[in-house]
């Protein structure tokens, strides 16, 4: 067992090209690998958090520069799923920007309220260019069903 | 092969999703809905009986166009949406401004 507690049944890695087009396919992949390791239940809020912290990577982290890379891993295991993804940037003021909250008129800023809602657990690492989310997977929304 | 259809007929504008509504389809979309409100649409419906991914910028979009037809008085209808979607909605607090309904079991 790792230090976090995840077994890991299921592990994935992928490096992509900075790309918004890169980052689509990966999603789809992630979806897939969901799926086939019978991790189906959870498929929906682990691709939308994948899906969060890539475009956060591509946009914010590399500045759409597709010379740098991103990494994504996934492991499953019986309580938990670990996602972490990390880019090349400069890293950002993570601490502030999860202070933030968004109104219901607001198009944009979701992203972040969108790790809280699902994860059980969030860890930056200091400069703020790799995230880490714990899904518990005993609840399963992040509305407490 | 765009991944929706839009349909424009006497004020109301139905967006059917083809499949995800996720920031790969999002300029797209945003083209297609800027031509059916500039052709004075008032409301718009859109169906997301096959869409299995929102993601924020597919909120966005919504949003968005909730907050173009607001001051004409028009509104956004969010129909068939799945159980996932209808959850990840209502925690963001916008089932009400979207008028978000899910699928007939």
């Amino acid at each position: 067992m790792s230090p976090s507690g995840e077994h890991a049944a299921v592990s994935f890695e992928q490096k992509i090209p900075s790309c918004a087009d890169d980052a689509e396919s990966l999603c789809l992949i992630v979806r897939g690998v969901l799926q086939t390791n019978g991790l189906s239940p959870y498929s929906f809020p682990i691709e939308l958090l994948a899906r969060e912290c890539l475009a956060n990577a591509v946009n914010h982290g590399n500045g759409n520069d597709p010379a740098k890379s991103i990494v994504l891993q996934l492991r499953a295991g019986r309580a938990r799923i670990r996602l972490q993804v990390t880019d090349e940037g400069a890293g950002f003021d993570w601490q502030k920007a999860m202070q933030k909250t968004s109104s219901t008129r607001k198009t944009s800023g979701r992203g972040l309220q969108l790790y809280t809602l699902y994860a059980a657990r969030i860890r930056f690492n200091r400069c703020g260019n790799r995230i880490t989310l714990w899904f518990d997977k005993k609840k399963r929304t992040g509305n407490g069903d | 092969m765009a991944a929706f259809v839009i349909d424009y007929k006497e004020l109301q504008g139905s967006v059917q999703l083809l499949g995800d509504l996720t920031a790969a389809l999002v300029p797209d979309l945003q083209a297609g809905l800027k031509q059916v409100l500039h052709k004075g649409a008032r409301n718009l419906v859109f169906d997301l009986t096959s869409t299995k991914m929102l993601d924020s910028s597919g909120m966005g979009l919504l949003i968005a166009a909730a907050n173009s037809l607001a001051p004409i008085g028009g509104k956004v209808r969010v129909t068939n949406v799945s159980p996932d979607i209808f959850r990840l909605l209502q925690s963001m607090r916008l089932t009400l401004r979207l008028n978000v309904s899910g699928r007939a079991v």
